[in-house]
């Protein structure tokens, strides 16, 4: 019953988004691939506008299923046949080609089939999908970042998770790797190069990489199979001149961007293209407008709940609460390298190695070969869109980031390897066995993600699935520890990226927000004494009557800059915190009233590098007499330089003191419990803790001094109540 | 002792200048702390025994008194410096109140202009 549903949930999100793909095109485009993937932009438009209207429930999906497969009347589609009707002759290279996809597909198929365990699909892309079926549509969600990402994939998810959960998410991107497939084919066959076509089809198809991501709940053989419909779109345009093929142009470009940021590139592609092949600027106008009508709802879905219509990345653009700019910047700097000395590491290591993330498979060192290719015009367009969609490679040089480029690389590389005879049929037969999983787990270290065979029972459900979440997701011990040890709607806080796909408690990660961040700051400093709050700035100056007092930062660094109380005084006396006080700071004013709240394990943090320009300052709302100011903040901060102000009450600044004086203070008590009860105050109701982290041995020997209760432990993690 | 507030910690038996990040003690000197109401404190604190003094007094026996109660009672035979933690119990504390700390050294050494020298005094206080 369960395969039934998964299935279905599976067919129908296909179904619907095909219909969908046979109403934009009419009879411009006759071909599957380009109506399902069309199609598929198309429905995932409109269920963002239903998430957007609180209106995700399956008789909703299933109203808009049926409406569009009706109205696209597929019974006169399949009277019509297929768009295209020279198909590859049966010979024995092609069927030796047809067995190898067959199988590789039947292993995809039952990965996909099988409960999702793959460690992005298990947390964000279908943790937020689930959230949003039970929320029935989008809520605010400024505790994760991946809630800011172009979702366009987790609305096809969501469309097939209502009837089918998990697995039929995992099913439709599958789906995507078919249509990606046959289309490769159709454009081999379209230039009379079928052989060509299938090739580089089973070069891309056979790809470990592409093959655990396409049987995953991810999104990048999905972008891989807008941009190359989109590249083929373009051409059959450009062939036939359809204007009734710009729209569907420009939604598919749109629908690049929706899947994943980093498919913008699709959408300055499809102008691009439009604009040197037509040079009219109504033909452009029509792709830009469409293609703007599926990036404007992440654009301003964004603006509204982050303050960034690019959230989580700009935020140098656009400050925010929700994300600091010191975490982007770190954010990007790991994926711009991974753990590489040099990007010359990158093909041996996205190829052969496994270290980025996955293996791609050693034919594809081959890659140069591809360059051939552009000796002929055809093969010069293929390279052109390689370049084009692998133009943001470097800003996540992960080897699945390689898959949008991937088939027009594949197609070069077989265009030139068809050139010898026997060498392109040679080169796949070697592809097919150095990417068959027992081999590829030879090749790649433990702990790359890579394809393994999926035992037939655990794929049709026939087992305890809770054996294979077990086996295959170690983090699986905890989400059941949550779901068991919790009440429905609990907060819990984690180091750990948890499967929260299979959880409806909220779950706080610690690097996905800056709240989050700073609810870490404040466990870790508690718990092995990172940051606290030891190090007193002391200005001092002559006793005079001040409006409001200023402390400026004036040094450039690496530093970030930390206050966690700031304290006036005089006469030895310090000035009572009063209503009319106004607090401000640059940058992140959001948390400035944290270093006025009285509570040592809060502070305010400037979230960005230290550069001159930084200040924190207090207006007393009328004048108040003063001759000291002392901030409190972590002892580390070396590298910043600060000066006191005063204004005097007729407007002009005056410096108070140029430097402050430096001195250690008195250690603060009960900072653990404060920092459970501040945690705690924030809305977090539980700490999962794991033994391999730093921190975990504190809190378990010292719970009476957290003042936090053990509710449970599984697979390694403790579950801590807060007080 | 480098908090600009430390005074605020004394209530006798000490230099009545700071010298910086340390204070000599005379014969009773005595701190006060507030303790807000945590389990499991530790006393803490370095002191050290200068070797000027120490070639003076020779072995020193500290009595620790918290609230007026004997805490403990430690022999120092060697010169230097000295780290010094031990669990409080926790009825001799006043939870959310100030409560003293008396170290008595069983000898002092002769300082100039005839003050009596106990022992240097780093840092004190309670720890979790």
């Amino acid at each position: 019953m369960q395969v039934a549903a998964i299935l279905f949930g599976a067919v129908f999100t296909v179904a619907t988004a095909t219909a969908l793909g046979t109403l934009l095109l009419g009879k411009a485009c006759g071909d599957w691939p380009v109506r399902f993937v069309l199609g598929s932009g198309a429905l995932s438009f409109l269920v963002f506008l239903l998430a957007a209207s609180g209106l995700v429930y399956p008789a909703a999906f299933a109203i808009l299923g049926v409406a569009a497969i009706v109205a696209s009347q597929p019974w006169n589609r399949w009277r019509d046949g297929p768009g295209v009707r020279c198909w590859p002759k049966p010979s024995a290279r092609n069927i030796l080609l047809f067995v190898i996809f067959l199988v590789y597909f039947y292993i995809y198929f039952l990965r996909a089939l099988a409960p999702e365990v793959s460690p992005d699909g298990a947390t964000y892309h279908l943790g937020l999908t689930a959230r949003y079926l039970r929320e029935h549509g989008f809520h605010t969600i400024t505790w994760n970042l991946y809630a800011s990402l172009s979702q366009g994939m987790e609305m096809l998810f969501l469309f097939a998770f209502a009837f089918g959960r998990h697995s039929a998410a995992a099913l439709v991107h599958l789906a995507f790797l078919v249509a990606l497939v046959w289309q490769m084919g159709i454009w081999g066959v379209r230039h009379g190069m079928a052989w060509v076509g299938v090739c580089g089809a089973a070069l891309v198809a056979l790809s470990p990489m592409v093959g655990v991501d396409a049987s995953s709940a991810y999104n990048d053989v999905a972008l891989a199979a807008v941009a190359f419909t989109l590249f083929c779109l373009l051409e059959h345009w450009a062939e036939e001149g359809t204007a009734r093929l710009l729209p569907a142009i420009g939604v598919l470009a749109g629908f690049g961007y929706a899947l994943k940021y980093t498919g913008w590139v699709a959408v300055a592609y499809a102008i691009g293209f439009v604009a040197w092949k037509s040079r009219r600027a109504r033909a452009v106008a029509v792709v830009a407008a469409c293609a703007f009508l599926l990036v404007a709802p992440w654009l301003v879905k964004n603006w509204m709940w982050m303050h960034n219509p690019l959230a989580p990345f700009f935020n140098s653009y656009f400050p925010n609460p929700y994300v600091t700019i010191d975490f982007e910047e770190d954010y990007k700097s790991y994926f711009r390298m991974y753990d590489l000395a040099s990007r010359w590491q990158i093909p041996l290591a996205a190829t052969v190695r496994g270290t980025l993330g996955g293996v791609l498979g050693p034919v594809f060192m081959l890659a140069p070969l591809g360059l051939a290719a552009l000796r002929k015009p055809l093969g010069r367009q293929l390279w052109l869109a390689a370049l084009v969609f692998g133009a943001n490679y470097f800003s996540n040089i992960g080897a699945r980031f390689l898959i949008p480029p991937l088939p027009f690389v594949a197609l070069a590389m077989a265009m030139a390897l068809t050139t010898l005879p026997g060498m392109a049929l040679a080169v796949v037969v070697l592809h097919a066995v150095l990417c068959w999983p027992a081999v590829v787990g030879k090749l790649v270290p433990a702990g790359s993600w890579r394809l393994t065979l999926t035992p037939w029972r655990d794929a049709f459900h026939l087992r305890d699935p809770g054996r294979y979440y077990k086996n295959h997701l170690a983090l699986y011990p905890a989400v059941e520890l949550i779901e068991r040890a919790t009440p429905p709607g609990s907060t819990v806080f984690t180091f750990k990226a948890i499967p929260d796909a299979y959880t409806s408690r909220r779950i706080l990660v610690d690097y996905e927000s800056a709240a989050n961040q700073v609810a870490a700051r404040i466990f870790q400093s508690a718990a092995i004494g990172t940051d606290l709050p030891n190090g007193r700035l002391r200005f001092a100056f002559p006793s005079r009557k001040l409006r409001a007092i200023r402390v400026n930062q004036t040094a450039s660094g690496t530093d970030v800059w930390s206050i966690n109380e700031l304290r006036i005084f005089s006469s030895g006396h310090e000035l009572p915190r009063e209503a009319a006080w106004r607090l401000t700071a640059h940058p992140y004013p959001w948390s400035i009233q944290d270093a006025f709240d009285n509570s040592p394990v809060t502070f305010w943090r400037s979230g960005e590098a230290i550069h001159p320009g930084m200040f924190v300052q207090v207006d007393f709302g009328g004048m108040r007499q003063a001759d000291q100011v002392v901030l409190e903040g972590p002892t580390d901060q070396y590298g910043i330089r600060l000066e006191l102000e005063g204004e005097t009450g007729d407007g002009m600044w005056q410096r108070l003191a140029d430097r402050p004086m430096v001195s250690d203070g008195a250690p603060y008590l009960g900072f653990r419990r404060a920092a459970a009860e501040e945690m705690k105050r924030r809305g977090i109701d539980y700490i999962l803790s794991f033994q391999d982290e730093v921190w975990s041995e504190d809190i378990r020997r010292n719970r009476d001094l957290w003042g936090v209760t053990a509710v449970g432990a599984a697979g390694g993690a403790t579950l801590y109540r807060l007080p | 002792m480098s908090d600009p507030s430390a005074s605020a910690y004394i209530v006798g038996g000490f230099r009545d200048q700071s010298e910086g990040a340390w204070r000599w003690t005379h014969e009773h000197p005595v701190l006060q702390f507030y303790v807000p109401r945590v389990p499991r404190l530790r006393f803490l604190m370095d002191l050290t025994f200068p070797d000027q003094t120490f070639a003076q007094t020779g072995p020193v026996e500290l009595t620790i008194r918290l609230n007026g109660r004997e805490f403990d009672r430690v022999r120092y035979v060697k010169p230097g410096s000295q780290e010094y933690t031990k669990e409080t119990p926790w009825e001799w504390l006043h939870p959310d109140a100030v409560n003293t700390v008396a170290l008595e050294p069983d000898k002092t050494a002769a300082g100039p202009d005839g003050e009596r020298l106990g022992f240097v005094l780093t840092r004190a206080g309670f720890v979790e």
